[in-house]
């Protein structure tokens, strides 16, 4: 078990332009990032608002409540962190 | 990671390949399909329906129909092993590999692996719903479709490589060329680079011709001993080595790679060292590639994931035309899923056999003594390396 304040930086992304995604209805375009948490694990959600995004982003966790369940997505945090390249070949 | 430390094994060969169209909509069923691939890549061979002793085929969430169905269709003798696997793209070379390795025990004599499927106007496995498991975090929030998992590891792969949409895009044009001499491929129209940076983005990275094209269709190839591929009709193209590897935790679906550390390193790192060895081949030795390719950047991954390119220079290596047929290493020689269509990497197998035989026609790669083949994009997959009879 490990305790996350959240914050993280994003390890990779895709945008979606085109709805390709089975019972998606929402806007587009969209972004989902695989966000490498401070504390270590990773983990999936939507970056929202969804603008330029780049692998080493900073953002930080945030909750919205939907009518049947509660998602946690990521918002973008200002100050990109000074090594953003994240790059380790 | 090292090899066996036993001499390689070179008993068993692919003999026949069969095919049926691949179309947008085959007006067929599924069995219909399988069957006719089957008959025909038997027949290819130069062996009678009634000498198949084997079968085996994957699927996909029942896209597909049991190797007892295609043998009761066609009226087959007894099946001495048959072999029915709930996987996709990461099947075919394994389950060759698996054939070899039957006919080589005496297990059975004759086998046919096949992938049949209306992958185009029925069930699409590109857009198709898993219930359970890591499914149920992905579709809520739109992250739910085969292009984007693999997408998010040709971000980072292109992110830490160096290499960006010129070096995606030289795949797409690279292949197209072999295409417009296949008259099985489902896309000919020529495509050059700067039409292919200009295609709208679907999912960043990928634009229409990163990604492959589905169909409806069949193909199968014919496995059996080399003793006995000697008297068939074609040369043998000798299965030399075959392997097939789950990276550590590889998740629980398709979609859920969370736990897997590395996105720019696919299953082709894992194996490679135990396909050569296992082989006694060298990656210079390889005159042949046909790299899964359901999108173009597991071309690039798969070029340095077997190290077939240094890391990091696969883009170039493609860009230079060191993929063309007058190249270095003629790779994806049918066009690929992407442009022929996405028999989930079964047509992979079959272009390599027909190269590794010399039966590639207009796109019949110079040098072919050596090709190597792989299937699977992704944390697991598999791999031959076919030789001529030396």
């Amino acid at each position: 078990m490990v305790e996350s304040t959240g914050h993280g930086i994003v390890y990779s992304f895709v945008t979606a332009h085109v709805a390709v995604s089975p019972g998606y209805g929402g806007p587009l375009p969209y972004a989902v990032a695989t966000v490498e948490l401070a504390e270590g694990p990773r983990l999936l959600g939507r970056v929202e608002p969804p603008g330029p995004l780049a692998i080493g982003d900073r953002v930080v966790a945030r909750f919205a409540d939907h009518a049947t369940w509660t998602e946690l997505y990521f918002e973008p945090e200002a100050a990109p962190l000074p090594q953003s390249e994240g790059a380790h070949s | 990671m090292t090899g066996p430390a036993s001499p390689p094994r070179q008993v068993a060969a692919l003999v026949g390949v069969g095919f049926t169209p691949f179309t947008r909509a085959s007006g067929q069923s599924v069995l219909a399909l399988a069957s006719q691939a089957v008959a025909s890549a038997v027949g290819d061979a130069g062996l009678r329906l009634a000498d198949v002793d084997g079968m085996s085929s994957f699927m996909v969430s029942n896209d597909s129909v049991p190797c007892v169905a295609v043998s009761s269709a066609l009226g087959l003798g007894q099946l001495r092993t048959v072999l029915d696997v709930q996987l996709g793209g990461q099947a075919p070379c394994h389950l060759v590999w698996q054939a070899a390795q039957t006919v080589a025990r005496g297990d059975a004599e004759v086998v046919v692996v096949y992938r049949a499927l209306n992958g185009r106007s029925g069930a699409r496995v590109g857009s198709m719903q898993f219930a359970g498991m890591g499914g149920q975090y992905r579709y809520p929030i739109g992250y739910g479709a085969y292009l984007m998992y693999v997408g998010m590891w040709a971000q980072r792969f292109l992110h830490e490589t160096g290499q960006g949409p010129a070096d995606l895009g030289a795949v797409a044009v690279s292949q197209r060329r072999y295409a417009q001499d296949n008259v099985r491929a489902l896309r000919r129209e020529p495509l050059e680079l700067e039409a292919y940076l200009a295609e709208p983005l679907v999912v960043d990275p990928y634009r229409r011709s990163d990604c492959t094209a589905e169909v409806d269709g069949a193909c199968a190839v014919v496995v059996t001993t080399l003793e006995r591929a000697r008297d068939l009709i074609h040369p043998p193209a000798v299965v030399a080595s075959g392997c097939y590897r789950a990276g550590p935790r590889p998740g629980l679906d398709i979609g859920d790679h969370l736990l897997w550390e590395d996105y720019t390193r696919n299953y082709t790192s894992w194996l490679r060292d135990e396909l050569f060895g296992r082989a006694g081949i060298g990656q210079g030795d390889v005159e042949v590639a046909e790299i899964y390719d359901c999108f173009t950047s597991t071309v690039l991954m798969g070029l340095e994931g077997l190290g077939l390119c240094a890391r990091g220079e696969s883009g170039a290596f493609v860009r230079s035309g060191a993929c063309g047929l007058d190249g270095r290493l003629p790779t994806n020689t049918g066009g690929g899923l992407l442009a022929e269509g996405y028999l989930h990497g079964m047509n992979t197998v079959a272009e390599a056999v027909l190269q590794v035989q010399g039966r590639g026609g207009t796109r019949q790669a110079p040098r072919h003594e050596v090709a190597v083949v792989t299937s699977g994009a992704l944390m697991d997959g598999s791999a031959l390396i076919l030789t001529a009879d030396r």
